[in-house]
């Protein structure tokens, strides 16, 4: 018999990645993200990267398992 | 040197942190965001002796010292990293020293700890959770755990791994959602392996999620069309919506003991409506929350500032 955890397990397409933006840069003093354009905050924005769902359509457990 | 009062603990590319990070640059908060995914970057000289420690970033030196005021801390009690890739001895030896070192600031204990790591560790366990849940009056499913192949059930269950159970089949990345199962399917596998929870399929129900900072609740349902959403909401991709509701007082006064209970001051729990009645299904003390300041417009990151200030 199959294991039921692994049988059931849902299989992602692709392995997920960090979210690198090319149109934006990590400034360390301000400890966020900023966008090159207008040099607004990235997440204020509406760029996709900023967080739209509860994971990022990406489940990897709440405690930051996954990264 | 800059003197810090509010030290955030987090990795580069954690959104979530951006937000507090911008509230507390609204605020003139002196703050600094170091993160784990960059400590190769960062050079550190702590004194035990006089309890001060030293961050040289870039050619920025920052101290900090007894009088640090608080601390919000976005990493994991648990390592499950095993899976994405075999690491190099350096990187072994890079990750296991610095994960202690992030753990040992736990030395400036009288700081605030959003949450203290030490803490979220006995809070991380899902079964305690519910024992503590149940202690303060909340209802849970009916819920056993077991890795028994003889153990069976009438009807339909929710099941669930023990912990988050992330690994790779075929180089691709696999997680355990909730399934819902029928004795008839439940009987075709084998759990031997590793002990699962079966739990009391609560059906049809409602899903919550109530955010509890300090003192502040901010709850959602979690809906389509307005309908409850059958098995795991995270698998509910299209037309979902997180709707700001008010809870029962002593359904929020029920969710502030349990983080008291486990000396948490951030929560992320999952409550089921079923029924006329609220169960509890699980707390996150690392939770995810930023999703819900764009999609049910809750000032969770305002919320998190308070609690550091």
């Amino acid at each position: 018999m199959k294991n039921l955890i692994i049988e059931k397990s849902f299989k992602y397409n692709d392995s997920a990645s960090e979210g690198t933006n090319k149109n934006s840069y990590y400034d360390q003093d301000l400890g966020f993200w900023i966008l090159n354009e207008d040099h607004r905050p990235l997440v204020l924005s509406s760029n996709s990267y900023r967080p739209q769902s509860k994971k990022c359509d990406v489940e990897t457990g709440e405690d930051k398992k996954g990264e | 040197m800059n003197k810090i009062d509010i030290l955030i603990i987090s990795t580069k590319y954690d959104f979530s942190t951006d937000y507090v990070c911008i509230e507390l640059h609204k605020r003139n908060s002196n703050y600094l965001r170091i993160n784990r995914d960059e400590f190769d970057k960062y050079k550190i000289i702590f004194d035990i002796n006089i309890h001060k420690l030293e961050i040289n970033i870039n050619d920025k030196v920052y101290y900090i010292d007894d009088s640090l005021k608080s601390v919000y801390y976005r990493a994991p009690t648990y390592f499950r990293e095993t899976y994405l890739k075999k690491f190099s001895t350096e990187e072994q030896l890079h990750n296991s020293q610095w994960m202690s070192f992030v753990r040992n600031l736990t030395f400036f204990e009288n700081a605030k700890w959003v949450n203290n790591p030490n803490d979220t560790y006995k809070a991380e366990n899902k079964l305690l959770q519910l024992r503590y849940a149940q202690d303060i009056g909340l209802l849970i499913p009916n819920t056993t755990v077991t890795n028994n192949n003889d153990f069976t059930f009438d009807g339909t269950k929710a099941i669930k791994s023990i912990d988050t159970a992330i690994f790779t089949i075929n180089k691709k990345e696999a997680f355990f959602y909730t399934n819902i199962l029928e004795s008839n399917e439940y009987n075709k596998f084998d759990i031997s392996l590793c002990p699962i929870v079966i739990q009391e399929n609560l059906h049809p129900k409602i899903d919550y999620r109530v955010t509890v900072v300090g003192k502040k609740i901010y709850a959602v349902k979690i809906v389509v069309n307005d309908q409850g959403i059958d098995g795991d909401w995270r698998k509910q991709k299209e037309n979902i919506s997180f709707v700001s509701i008010a809870l029962p007082k002593d359904i929020e006064l029920k969710c502030i003991q349990l983080l008291n209970k486990f000396n948490l001051i951030f929560g992320g729990i999952d409550l089921i409506y079923y029924k006329n009645d609220f169960y509890f299904i699980e707390v996150n003390p690392t939770g995810e929350w930023a999703w819900l300041v764009d999609k049910a417009e809750q000032k969770i990151d305002e919320g998190i500032c308070d609690c550091l200030a």
